[in-house]
């Protein structure tokens, strides 16, 4: 009798974790391979903060001149393996939008790196829009940045309207800016 | 051309050991049915070759770097022209590839080492069910290179004149050379007790004692895991500079889990040993060990968490998991299947007693592993679900973390002291009279020079408790080996002397963490030069900055001197090779009583630096300094040293055992048993 | 070998000492109240800096942490409560400057899997107590090489 109520025992036992160890295998095989995911930004719904300064050129920039444009926001750094995973998609992203009338602008701001290091990153993985930088990361401070890369997508009305952390491709990007820009097309 | 060379050496590699495993499997699938085993085709014969082939890959990777071959991709992204020999050695392990190459260099000399140990045996069923499971396990990791984690891959293009050197972090402080190496052979070790384990399962012998023979091989890996992860903290500590040794980072709780289970199963081991008890609960517990750095490995190379330590590249993931989820199903079928017939047929006698506690420490360190894998897989689970990122952090751990300790700190006092089957209170309390006054008076004495804090000062209470008590058991070992006549030395060596010293070292390493934690102080001074600024109860003087310029960096120095004796540099340097920042480097005055910290913030605008940030406001030749002083933070250091000797000590031979007397005497004199 | 008898007068007054010298440590008899600095600083130490994977604004030198400590210096000036503080800051970085998970949810896994672990481990103990004492006999278990070590000065030799 023990001997069997012991065996019942052990055998739920097996079962219960085996069941908790399935979940947790299912779990990690569904996050393997980080892609970027939306994020709560507060800023969403939110006009987008003031954001000027020196590109990485020289040149000056200032978000607001943008106003009537959808802007891609892309945080990054010279230092960071997923930005570097991206570049290519932005750089073709980024293309894309520029033949279209009415596209998408990109905008790069350099995250917690120095100035030098990310211009080699631009210069090598050929990034043709521009970059603003941002010593101190003032810039990053309104925007609320936590780690690179992080991209925001502000309307034709300068309104945020969508905000992702992690790597993101061109398919995804021409997905979610699509609504924005025909709108801005048709409004 | 050592690319070819070195991918040679990988599958010679993987085909003996995968052959190795086939072979033997059959010839134990044989033997166990009754038949005999192959004797032409002796699977074992492939083990020294597995070794062959990984010491092939290994010289072949160690000559490609120190050679600065870049034909070899790995060697280009890891390795500079610049880089200094010690660099270009521990290139090997800086990255993901060259990292599984360690780890099957170590798994393939364990298995020869078993194998060795156990040629005596080597026709014996659990033994050959052993090698074959160890081999399969060799054989997944070479398997890894022949595949997805090639650390031989050709350089794509044309091959550069120069590589992008190893990581900053990873080339700029020795330790590189010790951490990484001795935690795989902590991690790696745990796969003998997992083998034996299921070999015991498979075969349904536990009841002769198996386990508690390979208590030597967990105690061995245990010991340099322990190291390690202390090791692993103080490397950290130098060069992250933040102050801190332990951020509860995946990466390092990864390393962390195995740990805690290893520490239950060397606990509970020994309760196997003396009572034959918790039979089933040990073979779970080497399984889910093993399991755990199997996890950690997936956890740390996939790139599902976000980690600064984590390698990125997320080849590894499937396979890891898939192996991972393998060993796990496969173990618990085993344990359904088999573990009914395999347990003990008593149980504890009684609560209160030296079973009880350890049963107890089981559990608490179990519990506490659950806890650290939740903690570390919540994010992913949230994500998963709400689709946003949250962070766990110290607090959360430490939350958990700190009643714990108080309760092992306890634990770990009293168990010394409790008897076998029926502790009695009284006698616990006779003997426990003299540490527990130790415990109050060093509190006193702590509350009178002005200690204040009820959770530091119960931890200090309870590390003089635990630490008199250790000292206890010790002193009355050594009175009874010098009663024998031998030197009272012996008594420090087996089980019960390492132990005790082990306990010290823990006792120690937790007094510097209450310290340190508790009772730092951080700020950040303006230094002007030549003035001297009072803070903290030191005296910091700005003496001027340096540089210094070698081949591979360019280091940014600010010469401080501190209580108008030594002088220390804080600095930042900037490597050549890779488009990184510049990396801090921490300057440490280290003290038997305390660390000063120093970080170099910032210097004025207009300071000539070419690396350290530049603060505007901060007047040309002033520096911004950050100090963080940390009372006791090298007991840290001294405590996983301890820790590490008490293990080692532990790992020699028992005294023969005489014939144990069944006297009930307790004349102090004579020794019953040995 | 040690005395079996100990005197509970010893351990009484073992015990009143311990519970003065903690009380006076813990400062139960001295009360300063939290200065604006010391309120500022638990708050750094709760709060993430933003641009890390777990560091707190405390531990970070970075210049997002430097922001955050700012505001809040500021707004324990100001004479905000802490969870206001948190609050506004949690507008302003979102979940980015918290070090635990926003309260509720999922997140109350978190606690109820430790606290859940606990009372099992209470109850195992309580149970355990409670069984009756198995009758001494000899186990089938072998002999041999058990442990000398543990009990090498003959303390248990009358179990």
């Amino acid at each position: 009798m023990r001997q069997r109520r012991s065996s019942r025992v052990i055998a739920w036992t097996a079962a219960g974790i085996l069941a908790l160890v399935v979940a947790l295998i299912v779990l990690l095989a569904v996050r393997t391979g980080s892609t970027g995911t939306t994020f709560e930004s507060p800023l969403v719904g939110h006009a987008a903060p003031a954001t000027s300064g020196a590109t990485l050129t020289g040149a000056h920039f200032d978000l607001s001149s943008e106003r009537g444009h959808v802007v891609v926001v892309n945080f990054f750094a010279s230092w960071c393996g997923p930005c570097q995973e991206e570049q290519t998609q932005l750089n073709a992203f980024a293309y894309d939008q520029s033949q279209k009338t009415n596209g998408a602008t990109m905008l790069g701001v350099v995250f917690n790196d120095r100035n030098q290091a990310a211009l080699t990153f631009a210069q090598n993985q050929g990034v043709t829009y521009p970059l603003l930088t941002d010593e101190g990361g003032q810039i990053a401070a309104t925007w609320g940045v936590a780690s690179p890369p992080t991209t925001y997508v502000v309307d034709a009305t300068g309104t945020v309207v969508k905000a992702f952390v992690g790597p993101l491709t061109a398919k995804v990007l021409d997905q979610v800016v699509a609504p924005y820009t025909e709108a801005n097309s048709n409004g | 051309m050592l690319g070819h060379v070195g991918t040679a050496g990988i599958w010679l590699s993987f085909i003996s050991a995968s052959l190795g495993a086939l072979l033997i499997g059959i010839d134990a699938v044989r033997q166990q049915r009754g038949g005999s085993p192959f004797r032409a085709l002796d699977g074992r014969l492939l083990i020294p070759v597995t070794v062959l082939g990984a010491v092939v890959a290994t010289v072949a990777m160690e000559w490609a770097l120190i050679t600065h071959d870049f034909a070899i991709a790995y060697v280009a992204a890891n390795n500079a022209s610049v880089t200094p020999l010690i660099y270009s050695i521990t290139g090997m392990w800086s990255a993901l590839q060259g990292s599984i190459l360690l780890w099957g260099l170590v798994l393939s000399f364990l298995v020869v080492a078993v194998f060795f140990r156990y040629r005596s045996q080597a026709d014996d069923l659990l033994v050959r069910w052993a090698l074959a499971i160890m081999l399969g396990v060799e054989a997944f990791f070479f398997g890894l290179m022949a595949g997805p984690a090639n650390p031989f891959v050709a350089t794509v293009g044309p091959i550069p004149a120069t590589g992008a050197g190893p990581n900053a972090l990873l080339q700029d402080n020795p330790l590189v050379a010790i951490h990484p190496p001795l935690l795989y052979v902590g991690m790696v070790g745990f796969t003998v007790p997992f083998a034996f384990s299921i070999a015991m399962l498979i075969t349904g012998r536990v009841q002769e004692g198996w386990q508690v023979d390979t208590r030597r091989w967990a105690l061995f890996a245990w010991t340099a895991l322990s190291v390690g992860i202390v090791l692993g903290a103080w490397w950290s500590y130098q060069v992250l500079g933040w102050g801190g040794f332990w951020g509860w980072d995946p990466v390092e709780n990864a390393a962390l889990m195995p740990w805690l289970v290893g520490t239950a199963y060397v606990h509970s081991i020994v309760v196997e040993e003396r009572r034959g008890l918790l039979r089933v609960w040990n073979l779970s517990l080497a399984i889910a060990a093993f399991a755990l750095t199997i996890l950690g490995t997936f956890l740390t190379r996939s790139g599902v968490v976000a980690s600064v330590h984590a390698f990125s590249g997320n080849s590894l993931g499937p396979a890891l998991l898939t192996f991972f989820g393998v060993i796990v199903v496969g173990s618990l079928l085993l344990i359904a299947w088999r573990g009914d017939q395999l347990r003990s047929r008593v149980g504890l006698d009684a609560a209160f007693s030296r079973e009880g506690a350890f049963v107890l420490n089981n559990l608490l360190f179990v519990a506490f592993a659950v806890v650290v894998l939740l903690g570390t897989l919540f994010p992913l689970l949230y994500e998963s679900l709400h689709g946003t990122t949250v962070t766990v952090g110290a607090p959360y751990f430490n939350a958990i973390a700190i009643p714990l300790g108080i309760g092992l700190l306890f634990l770990m006092a009293i168990a010394p002291v409790l008897s076998w089957r029926h502790a009695s209170g009284k006698v616990m309390a006779a003997r426990l009279e003299i540490p527990a006054w130790a415990a109050t008076l060093t509190i006193v004495f702590l509350v009178a020079f002005g200690v204040r804090g009820l959770l530091p000062l119960l931890g200090f209470g309870l590390g003089a408790f635990a630490a008199a008590s250790a000292l206890r058991t010790l002193f009355l070992d050594v009175r009874a080996e010098r009663t024998r006549g031998a030197s009272g030395l012996r008594a420090l060596l087996g089980r019960s002397g390492g132990g005790m010293i082990v306990h010290l070292g823990v006792v120690v390493l937790a007094v510097g963490i209450v310290a340190s934690t508790s009772y730092a102080l951080r700020g950040e001074i303006i230094l002007p030069k030549g003035q001297v600024i009072d803070f903290a109860g030191h005296r910091f003087e700005f003496l001027g900055m340096e540089t210094v310029r070698t081949p591979v960096e360019t280091q940014t120095l600010a010469r401080i001197a501190i209580d108008g004796s030594s002088v220390f540099r804080p600095g930042v340097s900037q490597f050549v090779g890779r488009a990184t920042q510049p990396v801090g480097t921490p300057a440490i005055d280290s003290g038997a009583f305390g660390d000063v910290y120093l970080t170099l913030d910032g210097v004025g605008s207009n300071s000539a630096s070419s690396t350290a940030t530049s603060i505007s406001g901060l007047s040309a030749g002033s520096v911004a300094v950050g100090v963080i002083v940390e009372p006791l933070l090298p007991w840290l250091w001294a405590g996983g040293l301890i820790m590490g000797v008490g293990g080692l000590l532990s790992l020699s031979p028992e005294r023969r055992r005489r014939q144990q007397q069944a006297a009930a005497s307790t004349v102090p004199t004579e020794v019953v048993s040995a | 070998m040690a005395r079996a008898t100990t005197h509970p007068l010893r351990w009484i007054l073992l015990f009143v000492i311990l519970v003065v010298a903690l009380s006076i440590g813990a400062g139960v008899f001295s009360s300063t109240p939290q200065t604006n600095a010391q309120r500022a600083a638990a708050l750094d130490a709760r709060l993430k800096a933003p641009d890390s994977n777990g560091l707190s604004v405390a531990e970070s030198n970075s210049a997002a942490a430097a922001a955050v400590r700012q505001q809040v210096r500021t707004e324990v000036n100001q004479g905000r409560n802490d969870s206001e503080i948190v609050a506004s800051l949690e507008a302003r970085y979102g979940n980015a400057v918290l070090l635990t998970p926003p309260a509720g949810g999922l997140t109350v896994l978190l606690w109820a899997v430790p606290l859940g672990l606990l009372i099992l481990i209470a109850l195992a103990i309580v149970i355990t107590a409670r069984k009756r004492r198995l009758p001494a006999v000899a186990s089938p278990q072998r002999p041999s090489a058990s442990d000398p070590a543990s009990d090498p000065n003959g303390e248990d030799a009358h179990v």
